[in-house]
């Protein structure tokens, strides 16, 4: 089992941080140019296409869900998988989306995300004085102590290999 | 344990069959339907493209709070969606019986133009009776 990604957006849609840990990103890849996606213009998706395609998926996919609920209950989007990978979601009460690709037969990880954004997002981002309250366009988190916390406890997770 | 819907996609994303089975799942305007399944068939290509490794598919499962959404795409390109609960069981089987029936009853049906929105009874009927055999 493999953790590829994280994704944290803010509230405003754009992206604060990414880390990778396995995977190659698309353009980099020689074998995803099969004949079906030579032909197609987005056939090599930059990192910055990348993260807009995750957050555009996420973002129909939460909406999706709350339209469809069942007996009235709030319903929230958690995962979705496809034959290669699988994508979990958690979007605490902030208003910040937490996003991580893992590969398919990981179990569910909203436990993970939640204790990566009470015990790291908050304790090293949020009450670090001297973090931005609203990042600007194209800025990112880039507090070492988050950086290095995060990738301690996502190393340590017994789905990373 | 219920299947909720199934919805079925032509291959350009146009929602060609909607149909409610519980009466859990709450129902949306007829224009919402067509929405959804408009996104749900960008998502679908989209995710595709996003994958860390070559050569994923489209989405297969959707898990929420309450609901799974499964997804099975046919080699012709029409997508059948079904909501169940989240502990469903024999889920590929139900997504291929719900193709054995579209292709017996709709497919082979000569007044049925492709494409276009599923008008027939004996698919209702028929669909109707298999789910009630495993709910």
């Amino acid at each position: 089992m493999t953790i590829y990604n994280l994704y944290i957006f803010d509230r405003h849609c754009s992206c604060i941080f990414h880390r990778q840990w396995h995977g190659d990103l698309p353009e980099v890849t020689a074998s995803s140019t099969t004949a079906a996606t030579r032909l197609s213009p987005l056939a090599t998706n930059s990192h910055e296409d990348n993260v807009k395609l995750v957050f555009g998926s996420v973002f129909s996919l939460r909406n999706m869900t709350q339209k469809l609920t069942l007996d009235g209950q709030t319903n929230a989007f958690v995962s979705f998988q496809t034959s290669k990978y699988k994508l979990h979601y958690y979007e605490p009460l902030s208003g910040i989306k937490m996003v991580m690709l893992t590969d398919p037969q990981c179990t569910n990880l909203k436990q993970v995300l939640q204790q990566i954004y009470a015990g790291l997002y908050v304790e090293f981002v949020v009450k670090n004085p001297l973090s931005p309250l609203e990042y600007l366009e194209g800025e990112q988190i880039d507090n070492e102590f988050f950086v290095a916390g995060l990738d301690l406890f996502v190393r340590g997770l017994p789905v990373f290999e | 344990m219920t299947v909720h819907s199934l919805y079925i996609l032509n291959k350009a994303g146009g929602l060609i069959y909607q149909r409610d089975f519980s009466n859990h799942i709450n129902r949306l305007s007829s224009n919402d339907y067509l929405v959804l399944a408009g996104t749900f068939h960008s998502v679908h290509a989209i995710t595709t493209r996003i994958s860390p490794v070559p050569g994923s598919s489209g989405i297969t499962t959707m898990e929420t709070d309450n609901f799974a959404l499964h997804c099975s795409q046919t080699l012709t390109g029409i997508k059948f969606l079904v909501i169940s609960d989240l502990r469903q069981p024999m889920i590929d089987a139900i997504l291929k019986m719900c193709y054995q029936l579209f292709a017996d009853y709709v497919m082979k049906n000569p007044f049925y133009q492709i494409d276009m929105p599923v008008r027939c009874e004996l698919f209702d009927i028929n669909l109707a009776q298999y789910l009630q055999t495993i709910a």
